[in-house]
């Protein structure tokens, strides 16, 4: 079987999918969470399920609008609860970030509403202020890049340099494909994806670092006759069992989790399924063509020209 | 059997006998509990599966209206210097509980007439403010709103230099204090002096008003008389409650230091009848009178009728514990309803097992008899992550369960790749004895490559993630470890025991399997 027949095709999808996760991204945007614009956000439980627009109208009193709160739509939500064995409900409310008396303010508006809390309610409250946000999308954005240079530097030297820049490339492909998907869908992205994503990162990594290893060896092996397409080719479908075994059975356990797990392990686990089969996808059919034709391309310009037995004159 | 591999498989049975004892054993036992781990959990849960409170507090360099007003003045005057007509003045930014603002906001009549101000220079960015026996040294900045040029935004901080530098340790040092005292098990209390932060966590804290009383009351203590300060409680060396000798009423019993005694002195004897006001930052706690001059810095402050003596032993702490060098303000508070994390922790265990069982069934599914040996080593290496986490004391968070998923797809990657090798090898016609050595030799490789690239990742994590965050790189670096071990060692003790028993067996069953 020759796969790297296809390898035109194999790279133009990982090119269509970050395209289309670019202008996903563009156009609708990324839903941050507070943690990384700031604010106040409210989860208020409530007895029974409503709907945006009845929470909308129980704060559209004077007082509240004389606050300016910035209020976004209020999110319900539902879950199941395994301690009373009952469906639960609540509503989700995000604001600026709000001193005590405003928190104070909203809560008596919601109480009047749809009845006052009982002393040991699901209540919960978080706040973060604008400028730890900022602060909070700097650091997982230099943790990013600190992770790949590093990365780049140790496959640099354990493998070499082209192998380092197209794994760093597959990489790049994972994380915009996980952006995309949550761009498209409005997923909330906050600090637990920023840790998906850096799992995704070193999930990624493994899988190509297996495959280029695979290539190290066959390199070795190597006849004149044969091309880095060869090489290539063979490489896959070496490590093809043990790319599809091990991917099957993490993501397996992933969706488990993703299917059964709690509510607040959703989005987490959305963000590794999708990263983990696009993880084995680039590492596969991104990574190693892209450096099967950097190298061919090398080859080519290398220092080669033309020797010819000498004519006599 | 061979020498070095009985010594190898006793090694591994004491080594996961040990570990189980240790961390799960006393699950089910109290009294190793208490003996391994002072009646805590052995694994840690972090807050989002637990409930509680995670409050991250900066200092609080903003000033106080009162302050806010002399600067209003000071800044009319010089703008007034330079024939200006007098701008409209708003405060800053949003009042927090130390009711503080961020500076001034100066509306002038044109952004031609802003400019001019700011060209001038009139508003220095230095200022000395004094009240009292208060000074502060203010820095301010000015420059123009960027959306109304009419407006000169003028930002007033307190100069962070004035401040002694380890003020935020002992920041730190007084909350721990206060939290210890008052019970809570497993709290956290971290200083990240780099950033400036201090980090307190809560566990099961349930409101707000309770998570307040213990770390939000942060302010300085301070005496007004007539609202001027005019002692700081920096130098109040105990403060306790009890009763009245005479009335048998609940009391504090408040005793200085050397130069606080003195002053103290001077205040009463200048003042008796006065209200001398006791307040942590602008919240008033105490109005008492002063009844007859205080020699020698003991003071005796008789609660009002009906207080109780736990409120008297409540003020008690905060006006001890309430000296604190420099006020805070909470930058982030996260709060986690125990109902939402409880439930969590369990549908995310269900799952968990149910996955977990899942993988075991596909290995068997995938390689027979050599799936067991991996479905084995992984019941191992799950013994050994948790008992890290144990022992290491790590907190196992949300984010920190998928760690531990993604280190079992790890370590049944390791054993799928050295699996794959060994078939490798036979498949080129090698011996038994020399396959699975040669094909462990080269997998070897594989998976310290692959291993090592994802730490980097786990330790940059480490270094600059927070919170829970950071509790996944732990769990993701131990289970990368854990994974490397069992696959490198525990899977090769296994795998060569049953070579050594039936070589031949071993070949067939899995020519035929594989």
């Amino acid at each position: 079987m020759n796969l790297m027949r296809y390898k035109k095709q194999f790279i133009l999808v990982s090119v269509a999918a970050m395209v289309l996760s670019i202008v996903a991204w563009a156009v609708k945007g990324l839903n941050f969470g507070i943690e990384f614009t700031g604010g106040t956000s409210i989860r208020y439980p409530l007895a029974e399920k409503v709907t945006s627009a009845e929470v909308w109208a129980a704060l559209d009193t004077p007082e509240i609008q004389a606050l300016d709160l910035e209020l976004s739509p209020p999110q319900p939500y539902s879950y199941f609860d395994a301690e009373s064995g009952t469906q639960k409900h609540g509503v989700l409310i995000q604001t600026r970030f709000i001193t005590q008396e405003e928190e104070e303010k909203i809560l008596s508006a919601l109480g009047a509403a749809f009845g006052q809390l009982e002393a040991d309610s699901a209540l919960q409250i978080n706040q973060v202020e604008p400028i730890i946000g900022k602060e909070m999308l700097l650091n997982a954005f230099y943790a990013v890049l600190i992770a790949w240079v590093l990365m780049l530097i140790y496959i640099a030297i354990r493998f070499e340099f082209k192998s380092g820049v197209v794994s760093l490339v597959a990489l790049s492909h994972d994380v915009l494909c996980i952006i995309g998907v949550f761009a498209l869908l409005g997923k909330e992205v906050d600090l637990s994806f920023v840790a998906a994503a850096l799992t995704i990162i070193g999930y990624s990594i493994n899988n190509t670092i297996v495959i280029f290893d695979c290539i190290r060896e066959n390199l070795r092996l190597k006849q004149r006759t044969e091309t880095y397409a060869e090489v290539v080719n063979l490489s896959l479908l070496q490590s093809m069992r043990r790319c599809l075994n091990t991917a099957l059975s993490t993501i397996l356990a992933v969706l488990t989790l993703y299917l059964f797990g709690g509510p607040s392990l959703r989005d987490f686990m959305l963000a590794l399924i999708i990263g983990l089969t696009v993880g084995t996808y680039s590492s596969a059919f991104l990574a190693a063509p892209l450096w099967a034709i950097w190298k061919t391309a090398e080859e080519k310009k290398g220092p080669g020209g033309r020797l010819a037995v000498a004519k006599g004159n | 059997m061979r020498r070095d591999l009985r010594r190898k498989i006793w090694f591994i049975l004491i080594l996961v006998v040990a570990v189980g004892v240790y961390t799960i054993l006393p699950i089910f036992s109290p009294p190793l509990k208490q003996l391994f781990f002072r009646g805590n959990d052995p694994i840690r849960r972090g807050l989002d599966l637990k409930g509680g409170m995670e409050v991250i507090l900066a200092p609080d360099y903003r000033v106080e209206v009162r302050v806010l007003t002399e600067v209003e003045k000071y800044a009319k005057k010089a703008v007034a210097g330079l024939g200006i007509g007098e701008p409209a003045v708003s405060l800053l930014g949003i009042a927090n509980d130390n009711n503080r603002y961020e500076g001034l906001a100066l509306k002038f009549a044109s952004a031609a007439e802003a400019q001019q101000v700011l060209v001038a220079g009139v508003i220095k960015t230095n200022l000395t403010w004094r009240s009292g026996i208060e000074e502060k040294k203010l820095k301010l900045n000015v420059g123009v709103d960027q959306a109304d040029p009419t407006v000169l935004r003028v930002a007033v901080q307190e100069d962070p230099a004035t401040f002694p530098a380890d003020a935020l340790y002992q920041v730190k040092v007084i909350i721990e204090n206060r939290i210890n005292a008052s019970g809570l098990a497993e709290t956290v209390v971290r200083l990240d002096q780099a950033k400036g932060r201090i980090e307190v966590q809560l566990p099961g804290v349930r409101s707000q008003e309770e998570a307040e009383r213990l770390i939000k009351s942060t302010g300085r203590l301070n005496f007004r008389l007539d609202d001027k300060i005019v002692l700081y409680g920096n130098d109040l060396e105990a403060a306790e409650a009890g009763f009245s000798q005479q009335t048998g009423a609940p009391v504090i019993n408040l005793r200085f230091g050397k130069e606080g005694a003195r002053r103290f002195e001077q205040i009463t004897r200048e003042h008796v009848n006065e209200i001398l006001a006791i307040y942590l930052d602008e919240e008033l706690l105490m109005a008492p009178y002063i009844a007859e001059p205080i020699p020698n810095g003991e003071a005796q402050i008789t609660m009002g009728s009906g207080a109780t003596i736990q409120q008297a032993k409540d003020y008690a702490i905060l006006m001890k514990s309430g000296a604190l060098p420099l006020s805070l303000r909470s930058v982030m508070t996260t709060q986690v309803a125990p109902t939402l994390g409880t439930e969590t922790v369990k549908l995310s265990l269900i799952a968990g097992v149910f996955g977990i069982i899942l993988v075991f069934i596909m290995m068997i599914a995938f390689y027979g008899r050599m799936g067991v040996v991996a479905d084995l080593a992984l019941v191992i290496y799950t013994i050994l992550v948790l008992g890290a986490i144990a022992i290491f004391r790590g907190v196992l968070t949300l984010p920190g369960i998928a760690g531990l998923i993604l280190g079992i797809g790890m370590a049944v990657d390791a054993n799928v790749i050295i699996f794959e090798r060994i078939k490798d090898e036979v498949r080129l016609g090698r011996g038994i004895h020399s396959a699975l050595e040669a094909g462990f030799d080269r997998a070897y490789v594989t998976i310290l490559d692959s291993n090592i690239t994802t730490l980097i990742a786990a330790f940059v994590l480490y270094a600059f993630g927070s919170g829970a965050v950071k509790g996944f790189a732990v769990t993701l670096s131990i289970s990368i470890l854990a994974s490397m071990f069992t696959a490198l060692y525990v899977s090769k003790t296994f795998l060569s025991i049953w070579v050594e028993k039936a070589p031949d067996r071993f070949l067939t069953k899995y020519v035929v399997r594989g």
